[in-house]
């Protein structure tokens, strides 16, 4: 009983004392004409696997050490890229959210996955994600090509994905990866029209009269706006 | 080094010096400003007292920003740790707005000062967040503290300088410790407008014009009838407009991440806010259309944020 009281209050004490692991005091602001000195390090900014499978932007910034052998870190960035598809490809060919992939798609998505990751060698000059998953500054067209992969992926996926699928199982003789780009743009060609208007008219709505624009003609294709326009500069 | 301790009791004994100067100006009279300077001489000590009005706390003294500047210069011939803590008083007080006369007599200690960055975010934030105009009157001063233009037009030759900038963080980030926000400037722009004044005179007016024609036998339609009449009304309005002039917030369309050291509950995310930073440099960004020329994003570190007055001080 005793020991059961004396714990209980030493428990109230430890409870009520300041934490032990307190965070430390922010450093001291250095005066204005102390010697400049910037903080490379990376921020919570940086363009991680994370960025990448979500799409939202990001800035290439990583610790990346001298490489030696360079044809080893050639092999290893492709392989680290070639990792990826997977799980990568499993996110984007979901055609919505909480659904399972679509196999066909996810099958697609990982062999053009799996050939933009073939170009992510960074010549075995650097490494491609330094040792907290940061993509170097020499992996952004490596990381762009990627995120092309599964951009195109989600959009097939909820563009497509529902068609695609009717026409699969009702043995329309059409081929995934034409019916998924020519859906996806709006263009279906004559056997997948032809599916179109009989058994997947559910699914994939009335087939376009022949002539019609397709899709991505109504997407403005202007160049992505500058951060740092030039006349800001 | 400086004790900062020490510092501190020398802020309040100079604080209560320059309240004691205040409250004997306000005792004598705002026309006798010039008296002001015998009292402080006689009252330097420090157990200097209300000796003006009895009974009166002496906090509740008002001591004008300009005169309470001067008053702190004042010191510093003798004893400049008291000098420094006097304007930071000064500061303390609120809309301590003068940022010309701090420039001009305070360069070194601002330039030396660990605390001098934040008491410039104050200054500038009291006189309305013109972050623009401010950081210009430090840079004719040489007083390092640059603008986020600066910064983008020369990155390497900016690396690890005080920045201020006027805008707002959104979208936090976290990775494990490490906390940045996004940052988009804003600048302060003079946009007219009419406002009326008076009152509204209204004229509404209505006429009828009527009339008729007859005519018997003189033509080859025979005997006829033409009548009518036409209704117009008008409706005026006369009212006198001023022209007013009011500053509004422009984006630049420069944009930046701030990474954030201490997690800070105050911060508020989309409050428009005077930051002073580190600039750390630029990275390229995943927008990037083209891998030669890639977007660059500036990274800073914030030092210190302050909200900015509403009334835009240009002087």
């Amino acid at each position: 009983m005793l020991a059961a009281t004396a714990f209980l209050l030493a428990a109230q004490v430890l409870a009520q004392a300041p934490p032990q692991t307190a965070s430390p005091p922010p450093p001291p602001v250095p005066p204005l004409n102390a010697a400049p000195r910037p903080d490379r390090s990376p921020t919570a900014w940086a363009c991680t696997v994370d960025t990448l499978m979500s799409g939202k932007d990001c800035l290439f910034e990583a610790l990346v050490e001298p490489v030696s052998d360079h044809a080893a870190q050639r092999a290893q960035n492709v392989r680290f890229a070639r990792q990826l598809a997977q799980a990568a490809c499993a996110r984007a060919a979901r055609p919505a959210p909480g659904t399972t992939p679509d196999k066909a798609l996810l099958d697609l998505c990982e062999k053009e996955f799996a050939a933009a990751a073939d170009t992510c060698t960074l010549e075995g000059k650097s490494v491609l994600v330094d040792g907290q998953g940061r993509f170097s500054s020499g992996a952004a067209p490596c990381y762009r090509g990627l995120a092309d992969v599964l951009q195109r992926a989600a959009l097939m996926s909820s563009l497509a994905s529902g068609c695609c699928r009717c026409m699969a199982s009702r043995g329309c003789k059409v081929s995934a990866a034409s019916c998924y780009a020519n859906m996806t743009r709006g263009t279906p060609g004559p056997a997948e029209s032809a599916c179109m208007s009989g058994a997947c008219k559910a699914e994939c709505g009335d087939a376009p009269s022949s002539g019609g624009k397709p899709v991505e003609a109504s997407v403005p294709t202007r160049k992505v706006e500058r951060r740092l326009p030039p006349h800001a500069l | 080094m400086r004790s900062e301790p020490k510092v501190s009791k020398v802020s309040k004994v100079a604080l209560a010096a320059l309240l004691a100067v205040g409250a004997a100006g306000c005792a004598t009279g705002s026309s006798n400003k010039e008296s002001w300077d015998s009292v402080w001489k006689s009252s330097r000590a420090p157990a200097a007292a209300p000796a003006g009005v009895k009974g009166r706390p002496v906090a509740h003294e008002y001591i004008p920003p300009l005169d309470c500047e001067r008053k702190a210069r004042a010191l510093r011939s003798s004893d400049r740790n008291a000098a420094w803590a006097a304007l930071k008083g000064c500061a303390a007080r609120g809309h301590f707005t003068q940022l010309h006369a701090v420039v001009a007599s305070w360069g070194d200690d601002l330039r030396e000062r660990p605390d001098a960055p934040v008491l410039l975010t104050q200054m500038v934030a009291a006189r309305g967040g013109n972050v623009k105009q401010d950081v210009r009157v430090m840079r004719d001063a040489k007083i390092p503290v640059f603008s986020l233009r600066d910064c983008t037009t020369q990155p390497q030759l900016y690396e690890g300088r005080y920045v201020m900038i006027r805008g707002t963080l959104d979208e936090v980030r976290a990775s494990g410790d490490a906390v940045a926000a996004r940052l988009t400037e804003h600048t302060l722009q003079a946009e007219e407008w009419e406002v009326p004044i008076g009152g509204i005179r209204r004229k509404v007016a209505t006429t009828r014009y009527g009339g008729s024609v007859s005519g018997k036998g003189t033509t080859i339609l025979g005997n006829g009838q033409i009548g009518g009449s036409v209704d117009v009304s008008g409706d005026e309005y006369e009212v006198d407009v001023a022209r007013r002039y009011d500053n509004v917030l422009v984006g630049t369309g420069r944009d930046a991440v701030v990474r954030v050291a201490t997690p800070d509950p105050y911060l508020e995310n989309g409050r428009d806010l005077v930051i002073l930073a580190r600039f750390d440099g630029v990275r390229p960004s995943s927008t990037s259309a083209d891998d030669d020329e890639p977007d660059l994003v500036p990274v800073l570190t914030l030092v210190d944020y302050q909200v900015p007055d509403a009334l835009v001080v240009d002087q």
